[in-house]
């Protein structure tokens, strides 16, 4: 079966629609680790693609926090501005919507998770965040899955666990295509479809290949002026256009 | 575009106290001015600039650039009660490091306000892409070092006798370090 891994498409429809043109037909289904919403401005017409186009998703923390404002008490000031107004724009079909996704899922291939498979909100973005992950992993805290599927951190990243318990992050080949071992335990990161952070403007995203244990990493180029001039026209704050021109 | 001043976030402190945090703009001038203008010699001994002097406020003003220093301010009231600051260095060795300053009303110590203020620029320094955050003080502000420590910044260096008390004694200096990411799930 082969899987295309989205995370973090973050009300960008421009973005999306590039990744899933992108996809064409090489997929058998879509599966997104998290939010949908929150930072750009088309917060209803991506909830509506996701649903149009049977993409299986799970729950992040701005999917969350546009369901349960509470939720953004945490946020920090550019953030929270930018879930008040995608909930004041969102339907109450599409709230629902959010509402309903699963917060975690295990299937036979890996396990998916935003954060961590402990909670939305944690980061996996250093050596020791990894290393608790993967061990627990083998310890089967989570099941049998050896793989890991996570977002949140809008950075594409591979980490990886030998038979010994060496954990190191894996690099990434120019061709994008990395070969998974079966006797390994792996936290894979399919970077940003709307907000990437890589330094790299273009949508990230991988093709998981459950048969041949690959995933192959995709970067794909979206009409970013037509982002940037929604960002505008709904009055959100200007740096969140500025970091779609860098991928920062 | 949104007005950096419609970012607004309210904040509870220990005695239940409701403060206004938002970035200073330049309709701040005379806030931050009467804010700096109150505070005593044994406060304003510690601070970088001479803030005193009108002339140094003007200057930050007309030199707002949220991208070298993000300031933001806490209100009660329409007042100002405290002023903390996230400098950063957009290229070179130091691109992926913040630097934290910070003064708090006296009325306002031992009340969350400092650490209400740090947690926010850290949380923005992880949504700026900073890695790691710094800050150095004289070692015998037992407040601040306790307050930096509240917030998850850990001490790594004291030099000693590198600066100077308002009386010309020797001053020792502790640089604590954060780690962003590592400290980002725990806001």
């Amino acid at each position: 079966m082969r899987v295309a891994v989205l995370s973090d498409i973050h009300s960008n429809i421009e973005a999306f629609q590039a990744v899933v043109s992108d996809l064409e037909h090489r997929t058998d289904s879509i599966l997104n680790l998290g939010d949908l919403v929150g930072y750009n401005a088309s917060p209803n017409e991506c909830v509506e693609l996701a649903r149009d186009i049977g993409m299986q998703s799970i729950q992040g923390n701005h999917d969350q926090a546009a369901y349960d404002l509470s939720l953004a008490e945490n946020f920090n000031i550019f953030a929270r501005k930018a879930i008040l107004w995608t909930r004041s724009v969102l339907s109450k079909n599409n709230i629902l919507f959010l509402h309903s996704l699963p917060v975690n899922c295990r299937f036979t291939y890996a396990l998916a998770c935003h954060g961590s498979p402990e909670s939305t909100n944690s980061y996996i973005a250093l050596p020791f965040q990894a290393r608790a992950t993967l061990k627990k992993m083998k310890k089967g805290f989570w099941g049998k899955a050896k793989i890991c599927l996570f977002g949140h951190t809008h950075k594409r990243k591979i980490w990886h666990m030998d038979v010994r318990g060496k954990v190191a992050p894996l690099e990434i080949p120019s061709d994008g295509t990395v070969k998974l071992n079966e006797d390994d335990f792996y936290l894979l990161n399919p970077g940003s479809v709307g907000q990437p952070r890589n330094g790299d403007p273009r949508s990230s995203y991988f093709i998981f290949d459950t048969q041949e244990n690959t995933i192959r990493f995709r970067l794909v180029e979206y009409d970013l002026s037509e982002t940037i001039k929604k960002i505008k026209n709904a009055n959100l704050p200007e740096f969140f256009a500025e970091r779609l021109v860098h991928g920062t | 575009m949104t007005k950096l001043q419609d970012l607004t976030k309210t904040g509870k402190l220990k005695d239940g106290t409701e403060v206004i945090l938002r970035p200073m703009t330049r309709n701040d001038r005379k806030a931050v001015g009467d804010f700096f203008g109150l505070l005593t010699a044994s406060v304003l001994q510690y601070v970088r600039n001479d803030v005193t002097d009108p002339k140094v406020l003007d200057q930050w003003f007309d030199q707002l650039n949220y991208d070298r220093v993000f300031p933001l301010l806490a209100f009660k009231d329409d007042k100002v009660v405290a002023n903390a600051t996230l400098h950063r260095v957009g290229y070179g060795w130091r691109k992926h490091l913040g630097t934290l300053r910070i003064v708090v009303e006296p009325a306002f110590h031992g009340k969350g306000l400092g650490t209400l203020m740090i947690n926010e620029l850290v949380d923005l320094s992880h949504e700026f892409g900073l890695e790691k955050l710094m800050v150095e003080f004289p070692l015998r502000a037992h407040g601040a070092l306790a307050m930096f420590k509240k917030a998850g910044f850990s001490p790594r260096a004291v030099i000693e006798g590198l600066m100077k008390g308002r009386h010309g004694e020797d001053l020792d200096i502790v640089i604590m370090v954060m780690d962003v990411a590592a400290h980002a799930d725990k806001i």
